[in-house]
């Protein structure tokens, strides 16, 4: 947890109260670049660090020449650098490997020469940052032109670890806001929501441990235990992504920056669409805008529809992680969200009452989409076997 | 509210805040040192997320130790803290009771604990502050303290509060190794980590301030250990009874580590276990502590040496040997568990209640012997007779 290190509360206890001095400009954009570079090479190494600058590199160029063919090349490197880096072992050993267990194995061992002993610091982040810019350049948008600007754009240490997925048409002119001059209205808002940032980690650091604990005797407690277990599992990965994304918001906002916001209280949502407007909104979006509609989006009938929708949400889950039970969650989404979207059209008018049911009661509706929810959650952390057990255990004694 | 919460207001309280909890941290583990300590126990030690402050330990040592009194701390392993026996029942109260209101006993080892860690770093802050005191702590035949911070990693910030603090003796061996050490462990993000961690601790107190809260009112990371009430204060919880099944069990493990005992040292192991002491324990504190190098149990060694003739021969000799080294190098050093059967021992090396209570006898003499040579009785008898 880079955030609750001591290495980082010095890093923040040396860095913002220089950055709060009355700097001009174009001094305070270099003192958070300098912080950022310190920040994100402490963190990831050199092994982290020199692939990152290599990327930022090329796509810096590539939006600057605004030539097509070079945007096209930076996404491919992009993509191939999270590929190579996040999902290469899961390429080899559990997709080859299942189909010819003696290539995966070989691939495998061969790559790893290759490969340093873990990605580098939030590639997947970095990836999507960088994709994002190159499509917009290449949808003819200006780029960024400043060095510094797109250094920090980059490398903007509070969104590094967790998030949220920047869009840079947002964030250049909050670092502009932000480099002119940090307001003690800013500052104060900050500090609460870096606090109440903390105060979910530390939930949620808790729950983890409970569940961690349980987690090995679960088919021997009592019903009521497993399904607080379920709601706590739901609790713990709310409290830890959005107390992230407090801490990153809390920070930025201390520079006078705002982020977008990452979570909008997504327990609350009353259908899985409902709860993907709420959830990791930032991903959400980057899904929507640079899978899910180039596509095809809903434009192309209701089978293309599902067909883009499950892809995307395939490749969603997989973002999270390289291996089988993100694949399976985010395939769990992307037909939740098939499966509702469709039902009115499906069914007609049967399907157009229920809906307007589901309207009215809405308690329904929010108690279904949280079981729908919980379950992905099982999904998500534990192997396909496990979960399914653990599914059926909520419903049976044994 | 948005009225109320102004920049201005909000900063001052927050610094106010910030410089309250400081203090508090500062002075809370003198004002509310821990009560009815017995011995450490999984509720008040790293096993159970409770790492016991510098400041915390040296509150409870001045309380436990008064001026007037010989203060005798125990350091050390599980077989000094007395694992085996109920808390009750402990060794350190037979010695309590065989050393008589001179003296006062306090028992600071640890589970897996080395002979420079928690005890002997309060037998320094002790020293410090001029109170007679005797350390005594076992030590292991094929170890003295691997680094002046000691063996375990989990009890090493103990060492690195105290330094941080400023609360150790002055011993440049020590220093020396640890600026070594420093730049050995410059890639291991734990120690950066502790390093900060202790520095920044020196001037806020927030560990301080935490463990009192943790010990005093609410304790606030769940641990399975205390899942039953995972929020109680540390104080509420009693010591629970010893679990002897895994004792038990592990009879074939406790043959092979009685094995390993075996193996004789060379003139290598010899300069290295002496300098392991010389780099740890302060010159001040050397004639102050009493290392005992404690005997196995006489079964396991029977069943070694029926398996590996001349073991036991072998094992005589590097004791001796051990003995020879300590003294070397400024220690008091005697054999314990001399007088112990195979059913004073709950395995290979801890002892139950009657070990303890042989083991308390024993090492009585050696204590009043030392504080004798130390003039702590001398002084006494004179001040009284003075009066």
């Amino acid at each position: 947890m880079i955030f609750l290190s001591y290495w980082f509360v010095a890093f923040v206890a040396c860095f913002l109260p220089v950055y709060w001095l009355p700097w001009p400009p174009a001094v305070r954009k270099w003192l958070l670049l300098g912080a950022s570079v310190v920040f994100h090479g402490h963190f990831a190494g050199p092994a982290g660090v020199v692939p990152i600058v290599a990327l930022g590199i090329l796509t810096y160029v590539a939006g600057l020449l605004r030539s097509k063919f070079w945007c096209v090349v930076g996404i491919v490197a992009s993509v191939a650098a999270l590929v190579f880096y996040k999902y290469l072992r899961f390429l080899c050993e559990s997709l080859l490997g299942a189909v010819v267990p003696a290539w995966g194995e070989a691939a495998w061992s061969s790559a790893q020469d290759w490969l340093p002993g873990a990605p580098p610091l939030a590639i997947s982040f970095f990836a999507f940052e960088f994709i994002h810019y190159l499509i917009e350049v290449y949808r003819g948008h200006e780029p960024i032109r400043s060095k510094v600007d797109f250094a920090l754009f980059a490398i903007f240490w509070p969104s590094i670890v967790a998030g949220p997925v920047k869009r840079y048409a947002q964030f250049i002119p909050e670092l502009e806001l932000g480099a002119k001059s940090v307001r003690g209205d800013d500052v104060m808002i900050g500090f609460l929501r870096l606090a109440m940032g903390l105060v979910k980690k530390f939930a949620a650091d808790n729950l983890t441990a409970w569940i961690s604990f349980h987690d090995d005797h679960y088919a021997s407690l009592p019903m009521s235990m497993r399904w607080l277990i379920f709601v706590g599992i739901a609790l713990r990965i709310v409290l830890d992504f959005s107390g992230y994304s407090d801490m990153a918001i809390g920070f930025a906002r201390m520079m006078g920056m705002r982020l977008p916001e990452n979570f909008w209280f997504p327990y609350l949502a009353r259908s899985p669409a409902d709860f993907w407007r709420r959830w990791h909104i930032s991903l959400s979006s980057w899904i929507r805008d640079y899978i899910y509609i180039p596509l095809g989006g809903n434009r192309m009938g209701p089978v293309r529809r599902v067909v883009n929708g499950i892809a995307a949400f395939t490749l969603c889950g997989l973002w999270h992680g390289a291996a089988w039970n993100f694949i399976v969650w985010g395939l769990y989404h992307g037909a939740g969200l098939a499966i509702t979207a469709s039902i009115p059209a499906l069914l007609g008018r049967t399907g157009a009452r229920l809906e307007t049911g589901m309207q009215r009661l809405w308690p329904v509706a929010w108690a279904l989409t949280m079981l729908f929810v919980g379950v992905g959650w099982l999904l998500f952390f534990y192997p396909l076997p496990q979960a399914l057990t653990m599914l059926r255990l909520l419903v049976a004694r044994s | 509210m948005r009225r109320l919460l102004t920049p201005p207001g909000f900063f001052v309280g927050l610094v106010a805040g910030f410089v309250a909890c400081c203090v508090a941290g500062r002075k809370a583990p003198t004002l509310l040192p821990i009560e009815d300590f017995q011995r450490f126990h999984r509720f008040l030690n790293p096993e159970g997320l409770y790492y016991a402050t510098a400041l915390q330990v040296r509150a409870l040592a001045r309380r436990e130790l008064p001026c007037d009194k010989i203060g005798v701390i125990i350091g050390g392993s599980s077989v000094m803290q007395g694992v085996g026996q109920r808390a009750h029942a402990a060794w350190t109260i037979r010695l309590q009771q065989e050393l008589g209101d001179e003296f006062r006993v306090v028992n600071l080892a640890m589970r897996g604990g080395a002979p420079n860690e928690h005890g002997q770093i309060a037998a320094e802050m002790m020293c410090r502050d001029g109170r007679k005191i005797v350390h005594v702590c076992d030590v292991f035949l094929h170890t003295f303290a691997d680094a002046p911070d000691g063996n375990r990693d989990v009890y090493r910030y103990f060492f690195h509060d105290a330094r941080a603090r400023g609360l150790l003796l002055p011993l440049p061996e020590r220093d020396r190794t640890m600026a070594a050490l420093a730049h050995e462990r410059r890639d291991d993000a734990r120690f950066d980590e502790l390093r900060i961690q202790t520095r920044a601790n020196r001037w806020l107190s927030f560990n301080d301030l935490w463990h009192v809260i943790g010990y005093e009112h609410a304790f606030t990371v769940w641990h399975p250990f205390a899942r039953k009430h995972p929020w109680r204060a540390r104080k509420a919880w009693r010591e629970p009874p010893l679990n002897r099944k895994p004792f038990l069990k592990i009879r074939e493990k406790g043959l092979v580590a009685v094995a390993q005992q075996g193996t004789p040292y060379d003139r290598e192991d010899l300069e290295r276990l002496r300098a392991q002491v010389l780099q740890s324990v302060p010159e001040v504190l050397r004639p102050r502590t009493l290392a005992v190098v404690n005997r196995l149990n006489p079964e396991f060694l029977q069943v070694v040496d029926q398996d590996t003739p001349g073991f036991l021969e072998g094992y005589d000799r590097k004791v001796q040997d051990a003995l020879a080294y300590l003294r070397a190098a400024g220690l008091h050093a005697v054999e314990g568990c001399v007088s112990l059967q195979a059913a004073d021992f709950l395995d290979y090396g801890h002892l139950v209640a009657s070990g303890g209570n042989k083991l308390a006898v024993e090492l009585a003499p050696h204590i009043r012997a030392l504080a004798d040579e130390l003039g702590y009785l001398e002084r006494k008898t004179a001040r009284r007779k003075r009066d």
